[in-house]
């Protein structure tokens, strides 16, 4: 409840409820002093008043007594008796005066019975001086021998006066205590009340005073450290948007230069399409000549088919070869058997040559040189039949990778006509499609017309743009000032809070909150701060390192 | 040339004459005075109850022989008959064998010079046959005695061949 009052509210509810202690001490010890006054007035004017002025009743009346003793036994001459006159209206003034001093106060309980008897006993004893002193107006010694004896008879008159004096006084005497003591009392009363209610109000105002300052206190730093690391935080952003609008403004100059290029490009662009159109125009006009090439090219392919056929009939003539040198290989099989059956005869002849002994010498000779002729024409026929079967094969394996050829040749001529069928199909195809991207064209260049209208238009936005980031950057700059600038209205509100000499330890305590992970870091400069606290005070230390860690941030 | 020297050396002094053959790859030589005929390989008759290397028998000119596979005898692989194969018809004093051989290859006439004596050889069989080695171009060339060649059986077997033509 009390943190939902306003600061003024608070301030003014404490500052009340201390003038309300004050008052009421104020007007208890008004009240008890008033009744001390009361009681030593009481005591002053009624009880003094009136012991003084029985007093002076006692004086005269003492005085009447002193008359009566010096006329007693006396003779008096009309000098003396008049100074004695004088002397008697004297004392009955003053008594007088006291009477009526002593009436003027007002009588309290019981003492009106007390001063009764005084009054009567008062009257006799006036009366008794007073004929005393008649008495005396004679020179005859008889009369004043009676005056005498009469006045020896004062002491029935002064006895009881004096009695019912002495109680009066005593009364007086009794109420006189009686008020002073009830006003020490009340002073001593009053004098502790007031001390403790005091003291109390002291405890009461000074508790507050902590309490209400302390709360107040703890609010304000709270705030002064949230402004202080707002105006961190509005710094950083500040710069960041400082950069940010540096970034905008350099990429805002790209684009425009990626722009111009763009638009470059794009006229490029729009003498290629027109290129592109004539180009398409001049393939239909190639598609249809290609077309007429393909009619050739079919013409073409059937006369290698025809080819492929005669270089079939080829081969049928190259296996008739094959024939002829395999009827080749079986004359040379005869000469082999001519050349066996002529050794065995040139064996037989040398074994009949050596049965006839020295007689079939020369004979033998002839043998053996049959025998050799037959060998050597065995190995040239065996040689001849050597080179007939590799040629065979050679002459075999040449017919049939030339089949394989020619079958492949009339397949691929086969596969040429398909394919230039497809090619006369295609053809028309592409003339189509260069009329379609003819007309493709023609819409693109519409569509560059319309794109150089958008870039003209994003030309504008851009230079916009670069305006917009240059006014961003100068927004930044005031507000990086104005960051600066609450900064030093935190720390003013620092030093109002903390007084000059702890800102900047305090100043400190925000950012270990903030960012724990950097406490440790944050703790010896904090350290430092609290040292350097007493030799330079003020925030020499805090402010820097604040204005430093809120650039590395912005960085 | 090759004739005159081959003459020279046919009448040389010492010189016995050889027909040379191949069994397989190896050549072997008879003397020549043994040999009676060369002939092509001729219709052979099987006979029954004969061991697998005799061929059977033949007719040459009216006289029947006994035909011997060579190759199968002393080597024990079959002699494939074909066209180079021969048949060499020995005579043994009187009475005719013929060998079948993988080929006829020459005759040569080996001086005593030329032929060594057979080398001791590590086997159980009776290697008498072998009558010596002859050294020719680098090739070596056994020299045979086909009767010791042929066992007691055989020989027994051809008697009774010649026997019974001579009955």
């Amino acid at each position: 409840m009390f943190n939902s009052w306003s600061l003024k509210a608070k301030l003014i509810g404490a500052f009340s409820f201390c003038a309300t202690i004050l008052a009421f001490v104020g007007g208890i010890s008004y009240f008890r002093l008033n009744e001390v006054v009361f009681r030593y007035d009481h005591v002053v004017k009624n009880n003094m008043g009136n012991y003084i002025a029985v007093s002076n009743v006692l004086d005269a009346t003492r005085r009447l007594n002193i008359m009566i003793g010096r006329l007693t036994n006396s003779n008096l001459t009309v000098d003396q008796l008049r100074t004695e006159e004088a002397f008697l209206a004297q004392a009955l003034s003053d008594i007088d005066a006291g009477k009526k001093a002593y009436l003027a106060i007002p009588f309290v309980d019981g003492e009106d019975s007390l001063y009764q008897p005084v009054d009567q006993s008062l009257a006799k004893v006036i009366e008794f001086s007073k004929r005393v002193l008649e008495m005396s107006r004679t020179n005859d010694p008889e009369s004043l021998k009676k005056r005498d004896e009469f006045a020896y008879t004062y002491d029935t008159v002064r006895v009881p006066y004096r009695e019912a004096m002495d109680r009066l006084k005593d009364f007086q005497s009794r109420e006189a205590d009686k008020w002073s003591k009830s006003a020490d009392s009340a002073a001593s009363s009053a004098t502790i009340m007031v001390l403790s209610l005091v003291t109390v109000g002291v405890i009461i105002s000074f508790v507050l005073g902590l309490f209400i300052s302390t709360s107040i206190t703890k609010t304000m730093l709270r705030v002064s450290d949230q402004l202080s690391s707002g105006a961190d935080e509005v710094t950083s952003a500040a710069s960041e948007i400082s950069s940010t609008s540096e970034q905008l403004s350099a990429s805002a100059t790209e684009q425009a230069s990626s722009l111009q290029e763009t638009a470059s490009s794009i006229e490029e662009m729009s003498s290629m399409i027109k290129q592109n159109s004539d180009n398409a125009n001049r393939s239909s006009e190639t598609a249809r000549s290609g077309q007429q090439s393909v009619d050739k090219g079919k013409h073409v392919i059937s006369e290698m088919l025809d080819a492929m056929n005669s270089i079939d009939a080829a081969n049928k003539e190259i296996s008739e070869v094959v024939k002829v040198i395999g009827q080749i290989a079986n004359k040379t099989k005869v000469i082999d058997d001519i050349v066996f059956k002529t050794q065995l005869l040139s064996f037989n002849a040398s074994v009949e040559a050596a049965r006839a002994g020295e007689h079939g010498k020369g004979f033998a000779v002839v043998a053996e040189e049959v025998g050799n002729l037959a060998q050597m024409s065995g190995n040239a026929a065996r040689e001849i039949s050597d080179m007939l079967e590799q040629s065979l094969e050679r002459v075999e394996r040449m017919i049939t990778t030339s089949k394989q050829k020619v079958e492949v040749g009339i397949n691929v001529g086969k596969r040429c006509g398909d394919v230039l069928d497809e090619l006369v199909v295609s053809v028309g195809d592409v003339n189509g499609m260069a009329g379609e991207i003819a007309s493709a064209c023609q819409e693109q260049s519409r569509g560059i017309n319309e794109i150089t209208r958008a870039m003209t238009q994003l030309d504008q936005v851009t230079q916009q743009n670069a305006s917009a980031s240059q006014q961003s950057a100068s927004a930044a700059e005031q507000l990086s000032q104005q960051a600066e600038t609450l900064r030093a209205s935190a720390m003013e509100l620092m030093q109002l809070i903390n007084g000059r000499a702890q800102v900047g330890m305090v100043y400190q305590q925000p950012h270990a909150v903030h960012r724990p992970h950097t406490a440790a870091a944050k703790r010896k400069p904090t350290q430092l701060a609290g040292k350097t606290r007493k030799k330079a005070p003020g925030s020499a230390d805090g402010v820097p390192n604040a204005q430093h860690e809120g650039f590395d941030e912005a960085a | 040339m090759s004739s005159s020297q081959s003459v020279n050396a046919n009448t040389k002094k010492g010189a016995d004459r050889h027909l040379i053959f191949a069994l397989g790859s190896e050549e072997y030589s008879v003397p020549l005075l043994k040999v009676k005929e060369v002939i092509e390989v001729p219709d052979i008759t099987p006979v029954p109850h004969t061991p697998t290397y005799y061929l059977g028998i033949m007719n040459l000119r009216g006289q029947v022989i006994s035909i011997i596979d060579l190759r199968l005898k002393l080597k024990n692989v079959k002699q494939e008959l074909e066209k180079k194969t021969a048949v060499i018809i020995l005579d043994f004093d009187g009475f005719c064998l013929g060998i079948a051989v993988s080929a006829v290859n020459r005759v040569l006439a080996l001086t005593e010079d030329e032929i060594n004596e057979r080398p001791t050889m590590e086997t159980t069989e009776n290697l008498d046959y072998i009558t010596g080695v002859a050294h020719r171009d680098k090739k070596l060339i056994l020299l045979l005695d086909v009767s010791k060649a042929l066992n007691v059986e055989d020989l027994n077997l051809i008697h009774t061949q010649k026997t019974q033509q001579a009955a």
